[in-house]
């Protein structure tokens, strides 16, 4: 079965959602649209307090004097109803956060031209990337990159493969397995109108073998599209986008390069589904699947929700249990554990994870006995990294090729020391991004 | 550089608390952490030696479990005692110092004098383990660099070879005709380990071949009793085989004179297995380690000690004339194969590194075995390793994925 080197096997938890078909969560009284949801350039209000904004209304863009607005995305009123606040607010990327307030009117009115159905086949290449573009669309899986970007390659680097990244390799989400099981066509559907916006030669689906049923459902949906669905062995993290390509093509992205200099372009199930609503319905990217999953709540979900639904209305759904010590933002691998309930879905949500075991806290000295060697897959050596940075000594953290860590927490996990590795990965990639700034500051004074 | 950074986020509590009661924990992802810890390690490696240590006590009696009961006692006293001094965190409960204190047992003869794996405890956790920063920040392996430390304390009167021969009284070797024999008067008697006899033997028969050489050359001896060429001295070293070696099945299930734990092969093996299933150690090393030792033994020339035609004492080196599986069941292979050369802190840390340090034991094993002082090398020879860990971990890391070669 495809895969790649190295990696680990955490336990899936996946039951406890897999099965709970996806709900629509009524639109919350209020939603908080952060106007940073993506990488690359935060997005500038277009709407002021007090104005009235409708479904699907643009209320934040890229401020076009920006030269590097070409990497951003478009922000949309996920209700209808009224501007409360411009302010700074709580998101779980940031402890604050540009965002625009908006107070659910509940006439669910859409803005003027939105949704307008489209024939697909109608378009060229440049009218599904515009599309996308306008409809706001980021990389889904937590990333969060603008996905017009991701599909507008410089002409130096030609794509010849699309891979959707079916694998949702992170243990207890299913918001994309469900996305499988429930829309199959759609998800052909968008990954056809990715593949003709890049104009590639292959399509390829990979996804992991604990998901045969949605592997099934979405052959019998491609067949006869020029799509291969191939099964990749359950391992994490097998959806990092290196490691997928990896294993379904055996290219291997060049370290501190993308995808596309391989000539490959990856997405997500998600941002897939998100591309076929924004092209063929002309529907904005106003909503998402999350998983409401984990050992601290009562009644795990799958939800459709409206991007801005605060934690709070997702978790007061699923009910929280008493003893609940750990809310997080995605996965338990690479999410983030937030301090509040209280901030907003946004477009890189795949759920919320509440934990009531807190991981252990207490560290020892590394005792070599490498399985974060064995497990990561990008063949870095963590232990020298943890140790590098556990003494701040930034020069050798220099040589150790941190900027190559994925962040996927392998290591970590398998680290019978229980050293947070991840942790102090992230203090040395910081470290040496202000050490690096202050030596060209001096340099140039 | 802010130092609050590099702390690891442990709790870190925040402000609002809804709605759970207690608040919030803020961590760096993984949320989610593997069952492994080191306590765990640590015990299931000593149950693990639990077999071989159970068959030292059936075969050298009751002494060899107060020899381990002052080993096992010392190491995690010295350790508690140490950190209690330092004032940092005591962490004998992890399991650590009981697992040196066990194999410094297993390194030593049941009959060894009280002190011995006393010192060698006291030695293995404050010098060796402890004032290099304790678990993990040790050189060399503690159990190992005890014994050492034990066998160059010549000034006790302690010859080195007073360490290896053993007392093997419980347990009446199957074959071993003499030691059948002495058995019956004495409840314990002292013996050589298979590897020490076949070395005196073969140093006795040198000086044997080099006198009745000279007496030749004095014209005392009309005959020399010794090979003259090397088809005789694959002759001699046969018979000397069957004079002075240790049937297999009595070497492999450990019906021999050697240290505590390392005599019952077939023990240790089992022992072995188990950590390779629990992903414990990783077979390359036990696998490339013995599997040297048996190549080289085989292949490595004997010096069988002989005549030439003018009547000179010399020796025919004898290629591919060892005896493999005699060299790997003796001895301390199988201990230090299995759970000195697989020991995390001290040894290389990717599979690659590990394979490079088993062979590199394998070879001063066997050079020290056949060509050095001692009729044991695989104490010396992993401890040798140990000091080349950091250079074999600077030259076997992993290949950065996607990483271009250096031009």
């Amino acid at each position: 079965m495809k895969t790649f080197p190295r990696g680990i096997h955490p336990h899936e938890f996946k039951e406890l959602s897999k099965d709970r078909a996806i709900q629509a969560l009524p639109p919350p009284p209020e939603v908080v649209l952060p106007m940073s949801q993506h990488l690359g350039v935060p997005c500038a209000p277009t709407v002021k307090k007090g104005d009235a904004v409708r479904k699907g209304q643009v209320v934040g863009e890229p401020d076009p004097a920006n030269p590097r607005r070409f990497v951003s995305a478009p922000v949309h009123a996920s209700v209808s109803g009224k501007v409360v606040a411009v302010e700074p607010r709580r998101s779980p990327l940031a402890p604050s956060a540009l965002s625009v307030v908006i107070e659910n009117d509940g006439q669910e009115a859409w803005a003027d031209g939105v949704p307008a159905e489209t024939e697909p086949a109608t378009l060229d290449a440049v009218g599904i990337k515009t599309r996308i573009q306008a409809a706001g669309i980021v990389g889904m899986g937590g990333a969060g990159f603008p996905t017009h970007v991701k599909i507008s390659p410089p002409p130096e680097k030609p794509i010849d493969t699309l891979i959707l990244n079916a694998a949702e390799c992170e243990p207890y989400l299913t918001c994309d397995y469900r996305l499988m099981l429930e829309h199959p066509a759609e998800l052909v559907e968008g990954l056809l109108l990715l593949a003709k916006a890049l104009g590639v030669k292959e399509t390829l689906i990979g996804i992991e073998a604990n998901k045969l049923d949605a592997y099934e459902l979405l052959r019998t949906a491609s067949e006869g599209k020029g799509i291969r669905v191939e099964v990749c062995r359950v391992k994490y993290p097998q959806g990092a986008e290196k490691q997928l390509i990896y294993a379904l093509t055996r290219r291997k992205v060049p370290a501190g390069g993308l995808p596309l200099d391989v000539g490959i372009v990856v997405q997500n199930v998600a941002t897939a589904f998100a591309v076929r609503e924004a092209v063929r319905a002309g529907k904005p990217l106003i909503e998402r699947v999350a998983t409401v999953t984990g050992d601290g709540v009562a009644r795990p979900a799958n939800f459709l929700v409206r991007l801005g639904t605060p934690f709070r209305a997702l978790l007061d759904a699923s009910g929280v249990l008493d003893g609940a010590r750990k809310i997080i933002a995605g996965g338990p691998m690479m999410g983030i554990a937030q301090g509040s309930v209280d901030v907003p879905v946004v477009k890189g949500t795949s759920g919320i994870l509440v934990l009531r075991e807190a991981a252990a806290a207490e560290w020892r000295a590394c005792i070599s006995c490498g399985r974060c060697v064995a497990s990561c897959p990008m063949g870095l050596m963590p232990n020298e990294v943890s140790i590098a940075c556990e003494a701040q000594n930034l020069d050798v953290m220099g040589t150790l090729s941190i900027a190559d860590c994925c962040e996927c927490g392998c290591c970590a996990y398998a680290c019978p020391a229980k050293r947070p590795i991840v942790h102090w990965i992230k203090w040395g990639k910081a470290a040496l991004a202000r050490r690096k700034a202050l030596q060209q500051k001096q340099k140039a004074s | 550089m802010p130092d609050e950074e590099a702390k690891p986020a442990a709790a870190e509590p925040t402000e609002e608390a809804a709605p759970a009661a207690p608040p919030l924990l803020v961590t760096t992802s993984p949320h989610v952490l593997s069952a492994e810890n080191i306590p765990r390690i640590m015990w299931t490696v000593s149950a693990t030696l639990m077999p071989a240590f159970a068959w030292a006590v059936y075969a050298f009696g009751p002494r060899a479990l107060l020899t381990t009961g002052i080993a096992v006692a010392s190491a995690v006293a010295t350790e508690a005692i140490w950190q209690k001094l330092r004032g940092r965190p005591v962490t004998v409960s992890d399991g650590s110092a009981f697992l040196s204190g066990l194999l410094v047992a297993f390194v030593f003869p049941s009959h060894a004098p009280w002190y011995v794996p006393l010192t060698a405890s006291i030695f293995a956790m404050a010098i060796v383990k402890q004032l290099f920063g304790g678990l993990g920040c040790n050189v060399w392996n503690p159990a190992l660099m005890g014994r050492a430390f034990v066998l160059a304390c010549g000034t006790w009167g302690m010859a080195a070879n007073a360490f290896w021969p053993t007392a093997f009284g419980y347990l009446k070797p199957a074959r071993d005709k003499a030691a059948a024999a002495t058995a019956q008067e004495v409840d314990a008697t002292t013996g050589a380990t298979p590897l020490s006899k076949l070395k005196d033997g073969l140093r006795d028969f040198k000086g044997e071949v080099a006198k009745q050489a000279r007496e030749f050359k004095d014209g005392r001896r009309k005959t020399v009793l010794a090979p003259h060429n090397a088809r005789e001295a694959r002759e001699a070293l046969r018979e000397f085989r069957e004079a002075h070696g240790t049937p297999l099945d009595d070497l492999y299930f450990g019906r021999t004179g050697g240290c505590i734990g390392e005599v019952n092969a077939c023990f240790l093996f089992l022992g072995g297995i188990v950590l390779v299933f629990l992903n414990y150690i990783k077979w390359q090393v036990p696998v490339l380690f013995i599997g040297t030792v048996a190549l080289l033994s085989w292949m490595l020339p004997v010096n069988v000690p002989g005549v030439n035609a003018a009547g000179d004492a010399t020796s025919y080196a004898l290629w591919f004339a060892g005896e493999p599986l005699a060299e790997v069941f003796a001895g301390g292979l199988f201990l230090g194969a299995f759970y000195m050369a697989t020991d995390m802190v001290t040894s290389p840390v990717t599979t690659k590194g590990q394979a490079v340090f088993a062979i590199g034991c394998a070879l001063f094993t066997v050079l020290i075995r056949r060509y050095g002082g001692y009729p044991e090398g695989v104490c010396y020879a992993i401890l040798l390793m140990n000091t080349a860990t950091p250079i074999i971990n600077r030259y076997t890391r992993m290949k950065v994925f996607g990483q271009r070669e250096k031009k």
